[in-house]
């Protein structure tokens, strides 16, 4: 029988916990229920050239068969589903949130990936405030500090809170903060060791026990359309028994792992704890970010009103 | 071998012209990149001094760079600089080494015009798709268009070049 | 065929078109595509589209952004005649020496490469400020310029270095711990070279020297280099003090020098019109070639070229100091007869996987790969005065006028010999490269 190799591209360096413990995994078990007729080539780094911004470009030509990537990380192309990746939306932990970006995607947001086999679609796990020097306690204390943003909405949200977003690549963030360059981070917990953050930062302020996420990033992991068409039918049952909801909480179940782990390596005198009080002046502080955000869509012929509703319902935090 | 040379070798009015166009093209690209240079300037000393860096001034300085640079390419081909290997070359009759300089600058001109295409695919793509900057929403599309003159100028001063070598008029610049 | 095969018939293909003359970008392009269109067999689709996106990712990439602001500011520190007062400074303090001239040359040209970020732009420059001066003192054509154009290399192995950006960014290594780590084995370099010059100057007789300067004479000299050692300390001590990122550590040094210029060196509207234009010339000449690199090295990882070769390696049993000092030599070959930018552009992504991949003195990957980076510096700086090819031969050869490549490639060989003690040293003695990093 033709055996069928998919490219699967993404940005992290191949030693990242994601390579070694969600995509190579789930690539390993591809191969062995379809008895090795279905594998991967894993292509880290970008080695597929481009920028992480066009990881879902090169997927929907065909330069890859499969990357992962973040819709946000192409501004613009993906406006629905950055409702999800509003100020204060989702809970810390992806087990708890994977579900409920799934389900806005699928309720809301299917309309700007019908180029794509959607494959996963889940979040960052939920980021936090990690500084160098100076613990971040209260909303004023942010106030003249430089923070490294990964996204769109999480820079517009440092600029809401007082503090001043900069955007840098990856690779140049532990440096950055190591030399003062910028004070922190704003950052999940799930790969802080990946890049060695949690090295040169001190200081990790966290709110108390079932208070949402300061902010989070939508991931997501995306096939080629043709590639998925091409397949024999019984590969294509592979591939959809390990994706969708299944292959959210796979990941969910590694990302937590993760997360707790790097949360266990941290000496107890560097959580910095928010009371819950300050935790809603940022809040509101925050609220004018997702309103911009709803005109801004708005702008785009959609009804920004209505996905920012529909999240905040799936959400159940609000 | 930055110092600015005489045209006079170019004889028709074409070449001439091309050239200038090439010149004060690659002119218009360094206007920029001092003032990505100022930017920067600007950006560095407004984080220091009142934690206030220009805003969004990593991306100012990507479009910037891509627009400089492009504009940078077809001087350099115009006076034939362009890096190649010609040790092993160096002993080959001169008509024959002219007509390999033909092809390869026809070769030139054909990755540039390939580029040219894809570019301006490119852009239509990110028209399309509204692809923006991150944090000032920038469209792409607009650094892209900007870089597509660049990549013409560029096939243009190549096919000239290679023009030149065909009919024997390399001038001092070639090599 | 096996993506080995596919990946060294693609590097086949790539060395016929390069020794046809064709532009060291174009045949890396013309390579890459090759390694798509047989891969995907003849379907056009995968390579159009990566094309499609070609250009722009590119030439917008922020850390290569550093190159053309470095660039500028040689062109500054250039034409703003920077380079007449450092030499001037190095011969009050050592011209009354035997052979003093010839050293004041390489000091000038360590102080130039201090600020500079090419040897090319190194030796032009100091062909027109210590070439005459050499030439006016008896120094005979075959050693005067092989002096310079050895001292010009100190443009790269002193940082800012073109070379080092390039690694750095084709590595995802900082650029600022290999301009550190740079600094010693630049120093080296300095102390082999003047090392040689005096040696030479002894063989030969016949040079001169100055007469010996006044102290207020010194003072006054001292007191005209003093911003560029400024501009220096401003520019290095930025980006690893954490003052600021190397672009804009870039920018600010452009602007220094710029500001010189206009200052000490009269720089005006024509003088910036050349800046520009010189910027413009030598930044599409790396970025044509850098464009090309990025479809070849997408090209060579779609074929894995570069991973089964380190595996190979790995499971042959080879020494690694074996393999390093076999990679060494091919570049060292590789130098004599290719451009140094294209070689490192070629050959990193293939070698740099193979040395993080093996053993030496139980270094980390993060030692490894600095040191790595500052080999790969030094012989690349090798290549730019090792004969037939050698840059800087052909530039101080043809600003001399007078004296016959031949002559110059010839008295460049005890300069040659010093470098390559030093890359044996650097080779046996890591430490060299990572001491000033703590690492
Ligand atoms: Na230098
Ligand atoms: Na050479």
């Amino acid at each position: 029988a033709d055996t069928f190799v998919l490219k699967f591209g993404h940005f992290l360096p191949a030693t990242s916990h994601h390579q070694r413990l969600i995509f190579e995994p789930w690539c390993e078990k591809l191969k062995s229920e379809s008895a090795g007729r279905l594998s991967c080539q894993l292509y880290p780094s970008m080695q597929l050239g481009g920028t992480p911004a066009k990881l879902a470009d090169m997927v929907r030509n065909g330069v890859a068969d499969i990357v992962w990537t973040a819709p946000s990380y192409s501004p613009g192309k993906f406006p629905r589903i950055e409702a999800m990746e509003q100020p204060f939306m989702l809970p810390y932990g992806a087990r708890k949130s994977n579900p409920m970006v799934w389900k806005f995607y699928e309720d809301y947001a299917r309309d700007e990936f019908t180029d794509y086999k959607v494959l996963a679609m889940h979040s960052d796990g939920g980021m936090g405030i990690h500084t160098a020097r100076k613990p971040v306690k209260v909303l004023a204390d942010l106030k003249d500090m430089k923070l490294r943003a990964s996204n769109r909405s999480s820079a517009k949200l440092i600029e809401a809170l007082g503090a001043t977003p900069v955007s840098m690549p990856p690779a140049q963030m532990t440096e950055s903060i190591s030399k003062g360059v910028i004070d922190g981070v704003l950052f999940t917990w799930n790969a802080m060791r990946d890049v060695k953050v949690n090295e040169v930062t001190h200081f990790h302020t966290e709110p108390s026990a079932n208070q949402p996420a300061l902010s989070s990033t939508v991931l997501t992991m995306l096939m080629n359309k043709n590639t998925f068409n091409r397949l024999p039918d019984d590969l294509k049952v592979i591939i959809e028994r390990n994706s969708g909801p299944a292959l959210n909480e796979f990941i969910g179940e590694v990302w937590d792992g993760e997360m707790d782990a790097a949360f266990k390596q941290t000496p107890a005198s560097e959580i910095v704890q928010m009371s819950d009080a300050d935790y809603q002046a940022m809040q509101t502080a925050a609220a004018q970010v997702a309103d911009n955000w709803v005109k801004e869509v708005d702008g785009k012929g959609l009804d920004g009103e209505a996905l920012l509703k529909g999240a905040r319902a799936i959400s159940q935090i609000q | 071998m930055s110092l600015e040379r005489s045209t006079d070798w170019l004889r028709g009015w074409y070449g001439r012209a091309l050239y200038q166009l090439c010149q004060s093209w690659a002119l218009l690209g360094g206007v920029v990149l001092v003032a990505l240079m100022v930017m920067s300037l600007v950006s560095i000393f407004g984080r220091k001094l009142f934690s206030a860096p220009v805003h969004g001034d990593i991306e100012l300085m990507e479009m910037g760079a891509a627009v400089a640079i492009a504009a940078f390419l077809p001087l350099c081909e115009m006076r034939g600089h362009h890096i190649k290997v010609d040790a092993f070359t160096a002993w080959l009759p001169r008509v024959v080494s002219r007509y390999l300089d033909a092809l390869a600058h026809l070769c030139c001109a054909l990755a540039a015009l390939i580029l040219t295409w894809r570019t301006g695919l490119q852009m239509l793509d990110s028209r399309e798709y509204g692809d923006v900057t991150t944090l000032l929403s920038v469209p792409l599309w607009i650094p892209l268009l900007m870089i597509l003159p660049s990549l013409v100028l560029l096939a243009m001063a190549a096919l000239l070049r290679s023009y030149l070598c065909v009919t024997d008029q390399q001038g001092r610049d070639e090599g | 065929m096996s993506g080995l095969t596919l990946g060294l018939s693609a590097l086949g293909v790539l060395l016929i078109l390069l020794m046809l003359r064709i532009h060291v970008g174009v045949t890396m392009l013309v390579g890459g595509a090759v390694c798509f269109l047989v891969l995907n067999q003849g379907d056009t689709s995968a390579l159009l589209y990566t094309l499609n996106n070609l250009a722009y990712s590119r030439l917008s990439n922020y850390d290569l952004a550093v190159i053309p602001l470095f660039v500028l500011m040689g062109q500054f520190a250039t034409h703003g005649g920077l380079s007449r007062a450092i030499f001037a400074c190095a011969s009050a303090f050592v011209g009354h020496l035997r052979g003093g001239l010839g050293m004041s040359a390489i000091g000038a040209c360590a102080g130039f490469g201090a600020i500079c970020g090419s040897s090319l732009a190194t030796s032009a420059t100091m062909s027109q400020v210590a070439l005459p001066e050499l030439r006016r003192h008896n120094y005979s054509g075959r050693l005067a310029t092989a002096t310079v154009a050895a001292g010009g290399t100190l443009g790269i192995l002193i940082p800012p270095s073109v070379p080092l950006i390039i690694y750095a960014v084709l590595t995802q290594e900082s650029i600022a711990k290999l301009f550190v780590a740079a600094v010693l084995p630049g120093v080296l370099a300095v102390v082999g070279y003047l090392l040689v010059s005096r040696i030479m100057v002894a063989r030969e007789g016949g040079a001169e020297n100055i007469p010996r300067a006044s102290r207020a004479e010194r003072v006054m000299a001292l007191l005209r280099v003093l911003p560029v050692v400024g501009v220096f300390l401003v520019v290095i001590v930025g980006i690893y003090g954490g003052w600021s990122n190397p672009t804009e550590a870039a920018s600010i040094g452009a602007a220094a020098c710029g500001i010189l210029a206009y200052m000490q060196g009269g720089l005006r509207w024509q003088g910036l019109r050349a800046c520009l234009l010189g910027t413009a010339e030598t930044t599409a000449m790396i970025f044509l070639v850098l464009l090309g690199a990025d479809l070849l090295t997408t090209g060579l990882a779609l074929t894995q070229l570069p991973a089964e070769l380190a595996d190979w390696v790995k499971g042959s049993g080879l020494s690694p100091m074996l393999v390093l000092v076999a990679i060494l030599v091919l570049y060292i070959l590789l130098g004599c007869v290719m451009d140094s930018l294209a070689m490192i552009l070629l050959t990193i992504p293939i070698f740099y996987p193979l040395i993080m991949g093996l053993d030496y003195f139980g270094m980390t990957e993060a030692q490894k790969s600095i040191w790595f980076g500052i080999l790969a510096l030094m012989v690349v700086e090798l290549g730019l005065i090792t004969p037939p090819l050698g840059m800087n031969l052909f530039i101080v050869q043809r600003a001399a006028g007078d004296v016959s490549y031949q002559e110059t490639a010839r008295g460049v060989w005890p300069f040659i010999a010093s470098d390559l003690v030093r890359i044996a040293l650097l080779v046996m003695f890591p430490g060299i490269s990572l001491y000033l990093l703590g690492l």
